[in-house]
Formats: structure tokens, sequence, C-alpha cells
């Protein structure tokens, strides 16, 4: 190679070194680092956890790890329970924001052409406004003297406030509705990528409308549904703002316990195990997710 | 279609009802107490607000931009580059950080800056600076899906054209390349600012003492009740987005 | 180019005692203010391969599309077999379609295509799988039953879409461009074996083509179409020997063109002066012309005759200089400037070699046809 030629018709390969370097270093070497943290043993000082490689006086290299953090993490039903409910809420917000998103995905994909983009527009409008404000304003709707409380009361239907704030369901709502336009933007672009003609063909062919649906429409907007599903799932399962808001006390989402371990107590050994567990459930799907990414964008549906 | 409106409501309604009540005189509560400017007063008055949102604005605009240089060229690999070696990897390193939970990429990253501090000896000022890349690491698995898209759509025949004309390499890319996926780069630009001025978790990991950013400071409040304010701010947040996206609109439908 | 000659002597559309299969009565189709549709009437017979013709935008494809049910007429009724189908929905019309990038489902199996529109109708497993296995042979794809459309090419993914629309037994079959996206010599083949599979299954077919051959070539009858209305319906050899416009004339193949005025009408010949063509045009038919009227007298190319000598015509010729010649191969088309500027095409088959052609660029020639072979245009 004759030095750097900024090529992009002949693609050199250096432009992928940088960006390597970068992911590599920020975003997999801390995985690592996470990893040997969890195997270390608290101790009450700056940074809390114990060394584990030590130079011995000797000059040899001696290594110190422990499994203790995994054990009080797995012996404990309070992490236990915090990953079912994580993975609980999380699979109920996808689905529901899938039962939601899909009829809008559905109905921006089907308008004229012109009003596509701006429907679309008005999907993640909200999405740029302040997460954290999106889930203070279902405080405000749900809370005890809230819009939704105050309206009830006013009406006469109920006589005190309801609890509708800080329980299971506040949180999966909470999800579903900040995690909507991630599941509406892939399924918009796979329903998008449905010849018109290739519906038409199927009433021609004889098919009502569900039919054609279950048939057609759904086969063919699959890719959409299960990128919509993990995009939402995966990141949901470790959401902290939404159970600390909405979810209260009731709601122990392992996102919630790391923060608590982290920053309360203070007890990285312990967190840095709870992420690593995490990451083990998640890594699966993370993977299916990032295959199905790859297969989209090089390999499409031919019509 | 009704289904259509419906979900459109449930989008908005919350909003809404953020915006209405920071005109309302009451401090909490739904009850309607009358018209009253002045928590937007509040607001104004409130010096470690302004600190927070000069903060988040810094480091927004610089993880953009970082993000949108190394996504952009990630992205160019992913689609011109079949095959190197460890693309297998790069393309699950790309794809991950999207659907990452933030605490974990924001304890990671912590735990990183922690250890470089420990291994070199040297003393990482957690701040600005450390934000900056936690979100660059977070922003570009966006912006590479973006610039992607724009980039497999290309015409390829129209780069072989201008160097058919006689345009070196470097000048393609500048004359030919970049006008053509910059509507890509723009928007990714944007999805990436914002990314970064909405995040709380991730922040809060890998800043420091002194370096608090908006969304932090927002937190707080919730946790302190201090709702009306946060209502008012609120209304400040969503009138701004509304007016730039209403701006870009108009910029764009004139350009047509 | 015909291959539709061996029909019976009496025609159906020209048996009064046969009604026609399908009909289409005062039938409109406006999109707001644009009107793709013009009040339009047509008639189709059974067995009929009938095909319409005419210009991207004339309407013709709306005109398919009213008859698969994806649009509802504005006003007018659409009759199949007798039965009002104008509210019908597509999925319940006895007719299907073949369309135009053949619209196959991506995520199926060429198998599962052809058996979907069965599996609507309920029918039991055995009946479908035979009638597919049928279909397959009779597109002869049997072999590729079992690969998705994206490994078929685009011949294949024909065959698969025609055999999806055929297994279903269609009162109408509907053709939408069906050899827009093969290749020219591909197109020629395959335009004979759809006709003889469509003879052999015996269904009533109309089909789009903005492709004047493959209509030609395909049809029993034709519609040319311009701006929503039909401007001729007849079989191919009459639309190309006796179009009835200017713009029939110029869509079906290439023609010269005369404008002139009548100078004399006769029972049976029509005389007419023609400053363009410096000379006096004799036409041996009569046709509803006063004397004093405008009209055009059109000539094709290949029935226009070409001397150096000049030819022993009293009507019906002129003189001019060659301007340009086009080689085709099997034949030669010239263009001869008159010298009032008027080009004059001819198309000459190439019966001797290149070298020893007698006519080349810049020789002086006459130009002459035979009176039976020009046609008077009044529009």
């Amino acid at each position: 190679m004759k030095g750097l030629r900024l090529s992009i018709v002949r693609s050199p390969l250096w432009i992928v070194v940088l960006p390597y370097i970068w992911l590599v270093l920020f975003f997999l070497i801390p995985f690592l680092i996470v990893l040997k943290i969890s195997l270390s043993e608290f101790v009450i000082a700056l940074p809390p956890y114990d060394q584990m490689f030590t130079w011995t006086s000797e000059g040899a290299l001696s290594i110190k790890a422990t499994f203790e953090n995994y054990k009080f993490i797995l012996q404990d039903s309070l992490y236990v329970w915090a990953y079912f409910d994580s993975i609980k809420i999380a699979a109920s917000g996808a689905l529901l924001c899938l039962a939601i998103g899909y009829p809008i995905a559905y109905g921006i994909s089907k308008s004229p052409e012109k009003y596509r983009l701006p429907l679309l527009l008005l999907v993640i409008l909200p999405f740029w406004t302040s997460f954290l404000l999106r889930v203070f304003s279902w405080m405000g709707i749900l809370g005890p003297s809230g819009i939704l409380n105050t309206l009830l009361l006013y009406w006469g239907i109920i006589e005190s406030p309801l609890h509708l704030l800080n329980n299971t369901y506040a949180a999966v709502l909470g999800i579903t509705y900040c995690y909507l336009p991630f599941m509406i933007f892939p399924l918009y672009v796979s329903l998008e990528k449905i010849k018109p003609s290739v519906i038409e063909a199927s009433y021609d062919l004889g098919a009502k409308p569900l039919q054609t649906f279950l048939s057609v429409i759904l086969p063919l907007s699959w890719p959409g549904v299960v990128a919509g599903c993990m995009l939402v799932a995966i990141p949901a399962t470790g959401e902290f703002v939404i159970p600390e808001l909405l979810g209260g006390t009731e709601t122990l989402m392992i996102g919630k316990q790391l923060w608590i371990e982290f920053f309360n107590n203070r007890d990285w050994p312990v967190a840095a195990s709870l992420t690593i567990l995490t990451l083990v459930f998640l890594i699966t799907p993370i993977l299916i997710f990032q295959r199905f990414e790859e297969r989209e964008v090089t390999h499409e549906f031919e019509a | 279609m009704f289904f259509m409106v419906l979900g459109y409501a449930f989008l908005y309604l919350p909003i809404i009802s953020l915006v209405v009540y920071s005109f309302n005189d009451s401090y909490g509560g739904a009850v309607w107490e009358g018209f009253s400017l002045k928590w937007y007063g509040a607001l104004f008055h409130n010096n470690r607000l302004i600190e927070a949102t000069l903060t988040s604005l810094q480091v927004a605009t610089y993880s953009a931009t970082l993000a949108v240089l190394l996504g952009t060229l990630a992205a160019a690999a992913l689609v011109r580059i079949k095959r190197f070696r460890g693309r297998t990897i790069f393309s699950v390193l790309t794809a991950a950080p999207l659907v990452m939970p933030e605490i974990i990429t924001g304890l990671s990253l912590l735990l990183l800056f922690v250890a470089f501090q420990d291994m070199l000896g040297i003393n990482i000022h957690r701040g600005i600076g450390t934000v900056v890349i936690a979100h660059t690491t977070l922003c570009i698995a966006y912006v590479i899906i973006i610039v992607r898209t724009r980039l497999g759509d290309m015409d390829r025949s129209l780069e072989e054209a201008a160097l058919d004309l006689g345009a070196k390499p470097l000048k393609v890319f500048l004359t030919v390349t970049l006008p053509i996926i910059s509507p890509a780069l723009l928007s990714a630009w944007l999805l990436a600012f914002a990314l970064s001025m909405d995040d709380l978790v991730i922040a809060s990991f890998t800043t420091g003492p002194g370096s608090s950013t908006l969304p932090m400071l927002i937190f707080a409040s919730i946790r302190f009740n201090m709702t009306p304010e946060i209502n008012a701010l609120a209304t400040i947040i969503i009138s701004f987005v509304a007016v730039s996206v209403l701006l870009a609109g108009y910029l764009l439908h004139r350009r047509k | 180019m015909m291959l539709k000659n061996k029909r019976t002597p009496l025609e159906s559309w020209q048996d009064s005692s046969v009604s026609p299969y399908i009909e289409l009565k005062d039938v409109s189709k406006s999109y707001g203010s644009d009107l793709a549709i013009d009040n339009l009437s047509l008639s189709i017979y059974r067995e009929e391969f009938f095909s319409l013709l005419g210009p991207s935008g004339c309407g013709k494809s709306t005109l398919l599309r009213v008859l698969a049910g994806f649009e509802k007429p504005s006003s007018g009724r659409v009759l199949l077999d007798g039965v009002d189908i104008t509210h019908v929905p597509p999925f319940e019309r006895p007719v299907n379609m073949m369309f135009q990038s053949y619209a196959l489902f991506p995520h199926m199996t060429a198998e599962q295509n052809i058996s979907y529109g069965l599996k609507q109708e309920g029918l039991p497993r055995d009946e479908i799988h035979y009638r597919v296995q049928e279909a397959l042979e009779l597109v002869q794809m049997s072999r590729f039953q079992r690969r998705k459309p994206h490994q078929l090419s685009g011949g294949q993914q024909q065959r698969i879409a025609l055999a999806r629309s055929l297994v279903k037994r269609p009162k109408l079959l509907l053709l939408d461009e069906p050899m827009a996206a093969l290749d020219k010599k591909l197109r020629e083949e395959t335009q004979f074996e759809l006709v003889s599979i469509q003879e052999e299954v015996g269904v009533t077919c109309l089909m789009v083509t903005h492709d004047q051959e493959e209509a030609m070539t395909m049809s029993t009858r034709m519609a040319v179409m311009d701006s929503g209305r039909i401007r001729q319906v007849a079989t191919p050899s009459e639309i190309y020997e006796y179009p009835n416009s200017e713009y029939v004339a110029q869509f079906v193949g290439s023609i010269n063109i005369f404008e002139g005025i009548v100078e004399e009408a006769g029972a049976n010949h029509i005389k007419v002066f023609s400053e363009e063509a410096g000379s006096e045009l004799y036409i041996d038919h009569s046709g509803e012309v006063p004397e004093g009227a405008q009209v055009k007298v059109a000539i094709r190319p290949e029935k226009v005759m070409m001397s150096q000598t000049p030819p022993d015509v009293e009507h019906n010729f002129t003189r001019g200089r060659v301007d340009d010649i086009a080689y085709f191969g099997d034949m030669s088309t010239y263009y001869i400037r008159l010298p009032s500027e008027k080009l004059v095409i001819a198309t000459l088959p190439n019966l001797a070699r290149l070298t020893e052609r007698p006519i080349t660029w810049e020789d002086e020639v006459y130009v002459f046809w035979r009176a039976e072979n020009s046609i008077i245009l009044t529009s």
C-alpha cells in the first residue's frame, strides 16, 4: 500500500482500523475488566475491590480470583427474582409495543407516499424530547393526585385515589411508552418493503384480507417484528430509570439492583458480577439481533 | 386507521399534559389553580440548571461529531469491504451497543477508566472528556445504522463515473460520495446529539463531581419532587424540538 | 407475424348471436380531477386474446385494475359472463392477474406460490397437489418447484407467475405487460409459448402492453388507447392496414403522411392534391370526404417503391433525393427528401448483397406506390 489513500471506491482497509480500535478499547475491553472485577473480593478502599494480579516479593505473579460474588447473587432470591422480573417486564413491554406499534406502522406504510415521512416524524418527535421527562409525564398522570385519579374522582367513578403508580404495571406501561418508536421503525421498514402488487396478488388469488395478512403480510414483515422486539426487550431488561421512577419498591429490576449495589452499597465486585450475569442472559438475543441486522442490510428478500 | 389515531394519542397525550401543567399555579397535583408563569421564572434563576445545560450541550456536540466520523468510517468498511480479518467481531461490536442496556455500558466504561488509572498510575480526570468517550461509543452504532443504509442504496457507478472523468479518489469522495450521503450524516449527527443530550445512566457512571449533565439534574429534581419547575423545563425543551423540526421540515420543503 | 389466423370463418365478434363474455359499459374512473378512463365501453368474447395497446398513462393499466377489482370505477358497470361484478371484491372474482413484475410471494417456494390460490378455495389436498403439478408441467417448471423466487431467473419467475394465475382456472386472465422484464430474444419465444398455452387451456385473456409488435403477434383483437379512450378496436391486421386515425396509424408501425386537399371524390376513387408530395395522389377506394376537404393520405414505408428511372405510373409518384439510409440487415430504410423538404420513408428488403446496392446517398430517385395501398385519414 502506497501511503494512505482515501479511496472509497477501492475502500482501503485502513478505514476500518480507527473505529475498530475505538470499539475494542471502549466497548470490548471494558467487559473484560468487568469480568475481572467480578472475580475480585470486595474491600473498603478506593477503588473498592482487591487487586487480582499482584507481584509477590519473589517476583512471581500471584492471581487471586473468587467466585464468591456469583455465589452470593445466585443464593440470594432477591437477585434471582430481579432477573425474572426484568425479563417478564421487558417481554410484556415488547409485546405491548408490538400490539400498539403494528397498526401504526402498517397504517403509515399504507398511507399515500407524501404523508409517510411526516407521520414517521410524528412517531420520533416525542423521542427527541427528553426520555426522563417522558417517564416523568406518566408520574404526573398516574400519581395519587395525578390527572387520571383527579378525573376519576371528579367524575365520581372512584371514591379514593387508586394506587396506579409504583407498581409493575406502571413500569410495563413506561417501557411501552418510551420504547414504542424502536418497535415502529423496524416494523415500518419491513412493511414498506412489501410491494403493493404482492398484496394485490394475494387478493387476486382469492385470499380475504385476514388470510392475506396472516399468510403474506405477517411473514414478510417478520424481520421487522423480530428486530423490533429485540430493540425493545434487550435494553428494557437492563432499564433503570423506568423501574426507579414508575415501578416503586415492588418492581425489582436488575438494572435497579445494579445501580443500588454500585452507588448505594458501593460493592463494585457484586455489581460487576450482576453485569456479567445480565450479559450472559442477553448475549444470545444480542447475537441473534446482530445476525438479523446483518442479513437485512446485505441480503434482502428479492421480490 | 382508528388504531393509528389511538396510537398517536398514546404518544402525545402525556407530553401535552406536561406542557399544560407547566402553566399551573399550584405546586404539584392535577387540579388547575390558574395560569402562571412563575415556574419559568424560577427556572431562569437556577444557576445549576444553566450550568448543567451548557455541560450537556458541549458533551453532545463533541460526541455527535466524533461518533459521525468514526461511524461513517465503520459503515463504509461494512458496506464496501466484504472481507477482512475480524469482520464478524467488528460487526457484532457495531451492532451490540444498540441494544446493550445503558447501565451495563456505563458501569463497564467507568471500571475501564478506573482500571486505566490504576494500571498507568495516572490520574484520569472524570468529567466532560470521559462522558464524551462514553457517549461516542454509544452513538457510533446508531450512526452506522443510518449511514450504512444510505451507502448501501447509493449507486456506485456514480463514483466510477467520477473516476472515469478523471477525478482522483479523494476528489471523488469529496465531490460525489460526501454530497450524496450528507443528508444521512446530518440525520446521524442529530440523532447522536439527541441521544447524548438525553442520557442519564451512562453519564451518571462516567462523569465526575462538578460535571453534572442536564438529565442528571432533572433526575435529581424529580426525586426531590420539584415538579412544576420540571414541567416548565419540559415545555421549553419540547418547544425547542418542535420549532427545530418544523424549521427543518420547512427548509427541506423549500429546497424541493 | 400473425399467429392467430387459423380461426373459424366467422369470428365471435362478428357473430351477432354470440353475446360478449366481458362487457364494460360506460366505465369512467377519475382520480380527483384526473380522468384515467373516460366513459369507455368494450366487449370481449370467450377465448379471445385481447390486447390493450397505448402509451404509458393512457389508462390501460387502470382498466386492467378495474377488471381485477383493485379499482372501483367512478361510474359504469363491468359484466363477466352476464354477471355484474362491478362491486365484487378482487378475492371473490373469477378473474386472475399476472402482474407486471410477477408479484411472486418472496417467502414461498414456486410450488407454494402456485398452490396459494387453490388453498384459498379450500380444495382437498390431493386435488391441490394434482392441479399444481399439472400447472407446473404446463409451464415446464416441475424441476424448479422447490425454489424460491429469488433463486429463479426472470423467465422462470414469469412461468411461475403464469402458472399461479392459470391454476385457478379463471374465467378471465389479465396480463399486465407480461414480457416487460424479459430480454428481446426470450420475449419472442415466450410470446409464442404464451399464445399456445392460452389456446391449450382455452382461457380468455386481456393483455396490457405498450409494445405494438407484442400486441400484433399475440392478439385476436386489440384496442388502441389514448388518454382514457379507445381510438380503435380491430384485429391486428385491420389496425395496421386500415387505421382509422392518424394517431392509430402513427402508434402502430411507422407511416408516411401527406397532407392535401380533395380534388375529386368519385364513387370508387378519390383524388387528392398534395403540395407536400408535389403531386396528385390517387386512392382507389372512396371515403366519406367532400371535395375541397383537408385530408391526409397515408402510406406504409414497406409499400413505397423506389426506382432511379421514371416509373410507368400515372399517379402516386414523386421525386426526391436519398437523404439517409438505415441498414437493418434483412432490410434497409431509406429517407428520401422531397423538394418540399418532406421526408418520405421507404423500407426495402435487402434482396441483394450490400456491396451491390444500386441506390445510395444523394441519388435522385422516384418514389411511388400502388393506389390500393394508400389510406385516407380524416382525423
